[in-house]
């Protein structure tokens, strides 16, 4: 804001006031007290009269034909009012100009100015000039600054009008998959369970626990390791190129590849590769569904107001369904939790993930772009005192300084092309959290190390 | 017989096993891939050359760490090793820049968008695979029960 005191009072010891306060701003009969919030001059009404601030302070109001009136100047002691009106073509007030306390004006009136043309009339227009010019400029310096006030509202309006948009977008859509996630995710239970049982019933050559092998851990092996082994398996019981693939993958020991292939049964590969494979093909399906549900879940608390009570939860478990959300991007990142389970915070569960997720995808992006040798993050967490420290790093490279105070702002974001754009709302949705739980985030770059490291009050 | 090979690139190993499994419909008569990188595609592909072998297709994500599925067909564009090898781009994550640059510097053969029904893969890849043996003028009649009947009939009539 400009100080508009200071202004005035550098005008007005240009402007020899005193000379215009002699001569014109003496009588004790145009001497008078208006209390606070009554009215000195009316918007549209003639004006026959120019006041002198003897003490108090007045504001200018201006109401539009439709809507509210607002506050177009403030005036305070030494300065003057009605000059527009006075000496406008029309005399008519602009404003209604009403005492914000109680307020001492002196006043002169239209006939009592010295004769036109006069030599007197000359003196006063040379000291009334820069008081008018005084005046123009507070009012201009006002408008400038409530223009400029109004600006920064209106930003931060359509920022958060953005955010809840994205929120109510996000909701919707959360709530027209959930119940579609729902159904796929608790089908596949169910006809998981059922396949158990008619898979055990049809059994009888032993192969179920294969089944149950892949159902439960699904395929380890990488293609690469897939290609290696099943060279070794081609030398080691001599069969072609599609059936080993087949045994490849399905995590056989030397042992029990050795025992397929001692019972004389021709068409035991392809039933047990059957049986392994119903059993895959149901873990993805389950592994597909939960990760489903999981999105949309993160969704729909990230979205919508979430109307779980607080409750105890366990950090850990937070933590790990965070990275439950992230597995894909995760998946080439050596990531350690370092946390107790003992440790428990008092909240929404939901809120807390969000934190998580948001914090380790940026370090798995960053770690992605970048490809250092061995792509870590760490996630730590202690108690010291009342307080609970979590801190979540990277060895992503660190960032720039000049970056580091930018980064909690909302609409930051460094990821402008392709597809790894952002909204740059993450960390100032982490931000914004933690401080509901009167907790608070830092960044700190050490080496390669990105530190953000959190703080939260024990309940 | 020639020693023909499909290879399938995709990061996310439950996608990968899907594509593998729908395209082991060629599996009697044409050996199938499976790579979790693009890098390790390529490696691959150099691996399978060095030994004789040929490619006649790749099936690829677009969205990978490391090398991306785009990049990867860019790189085996200018390698005249692998300049007849057939590209399916499978991908529901591609941006318009991305399309545009797989047609023109990658010059991929089909766009497939995720989710895809196996009935379009299947028969896509069966003309790509029918299209290169035709190309290269390996015997056809080995692989015929694989190969896109149409495409071939369209093709031995034009030559």
């Amino acid at each position: 804001m400009i100080d508009f005191h200071k202004q005035k009072l550098a005008l007005a010891d240009l402007t020899d006031l005193n000379w215009l306060k002699q001569r014109f701003f003496v009588y004790p009969d145009q001497r008078i007290k208006v209390k606070t919030g009554e009215v000195i001059i009316r918007q549209e009404e003639v004006n026959e009269k120019m006041y002198f601030m003897e003490s108090g302070s007045t504001s200018g109001y201006f109401k539009p034909e439709e809507g509210e009136e607002f506050k177009v100047f403030s005036t305070g002691t030494n300065m003057m009012v009605g000059l527009y009106s006075f000496f406008s073509h029309d005399h008519r007030s602009y404003t209604t100009v009403k005492a914000d306390e109680d307020t001492v004006v002196l006043y002169v009136s239209r006939d009592q100015l010295p004769e036109k043309n006069s030599p007197e009339y000359g003196l006063f227009l040379e000291h009334i000039l820069p008081v008018i010019v005084n005046e123009i400029y507070l009012r201009q310096m006002l408008m400038i600054n409530s223009v400029s006030e109004k600006e920064s509202v209106l930003k931060k309006l359509m920022e958060s009008e953005k955010m809840a948009t994205l929120g109510q977008l996000a909701a919707g859509l959360a709530h027209e998959l959930n119940n579609a996630a729902s159904v796929i995710q608790s089908k596949a239970e169910w006809i998981t369970e059922h396949m158990k049982d008619y898979m055990e019933q049809k059994d009888s050559k032993g192969l179920y626990p294969y089944f149950l092998r892949s159902l439960e851990k699904g395929q380890t092996k990488s293609s690469v390791e897939v290609r290696t082994r099943k060279e070794k398996i081609k030398e080691l019981i001599g069969v072609q190129e599609n059936a080993a693939k087949k045994l490849a993958k399905m995590n056989l020991t030397d042992e029990e590849l050795m025992m397929i292939n001692q019972k004389a049964d021709s068409g035991i590969i392809d039933r047990l590769g059957n049986y392994w494979e119903a059993g895959l093909a149901l873990h993805d399906i389950n592994i597909a569904a939960s990760h489903t549900t999981h999105v949309v879940q993160s969704i729909k608390e990230l979205g919508a107001a979430n109307r779980r009570e607080h409750q105890n939860f366990s950090l850990l478990s937070s933590i790990e369904k965070a990275h439950s959300l992230l597995t894909n991007q995760l998946k080439h990142i050596e990531t350690s939790i370092e946390v107790h389970e003992d440790i428990k915070i008092n909240g929404k569960e939901g809120d807390f993930i969000q934190v998580w997720v948001n914090l380790i995808k940026n370090a798995a992006e960053v770690l992605n772009t970048k490809q250092p040798q061995s792509p870590q993050i760490i996630i730590e967490a202690s108690k010291k005192g009342s307080l609970l420290h979590v801190s979540i790093k990277d060895n992503g490279g660190g960032i720039e300084e000049s970056e580091q105070s930018k980064i909690f702002q909302p609409s930051y974001t460094t990821k402008v092309s392709g597809l790894s754009f952002g909204l740059g709302l993450g960390l100032s949705i982490v931000q914004k959290i933690l401080s509901s739980y009167e907790g608070q985030i830092q960044l700190t770059c050490q080496d390669e190390w990105t530190i953000f490291s959190i703080q939260l009050p024990k309940q | 017989m020639e020693r023909l090979y499909i290879i399938c690139v995709e990061d996310q190993k439950e996608v990968l096993n899907t594509i593998s499994e729908q395209l082991s419909h060629f599996e009697e008569y044409v050996t199938l891939e499976e790579c979790e990188t693009a890098n390790e595609a390529y490696d691959l592909l150099t691996e399978i050359e060095r030994k004789g072998g040929q490619t006649a297709v790749v099936v690829s994500d677009h969205v990978m760490p490391g090398m991306t599925g785009v990049e990867l067909f860019i790189k085996l564009k200018s390698d005249s090793r692998f300049e007849g090898i057939k590209k399916v781009l499978l991908t529901g994550q591609a941006t318009h820049a991305d399309t545009i640059d797989a047609i023109n510097k990658a010059q991929i053969d089909f766009y497939i968008e995720k989710p895809w029904q196996s009935d379009t893969l299947l028969e896509k890849v069966s003309i790509l695979l029918t299209r290169y043996i035709v190309e290269t003028g390996l015997a056809y009649e080995p692989f015929a029960p694989v190969l896109h009947k149409q495409t071939l009939f369209d093709l031995l009539k034009g030559r």
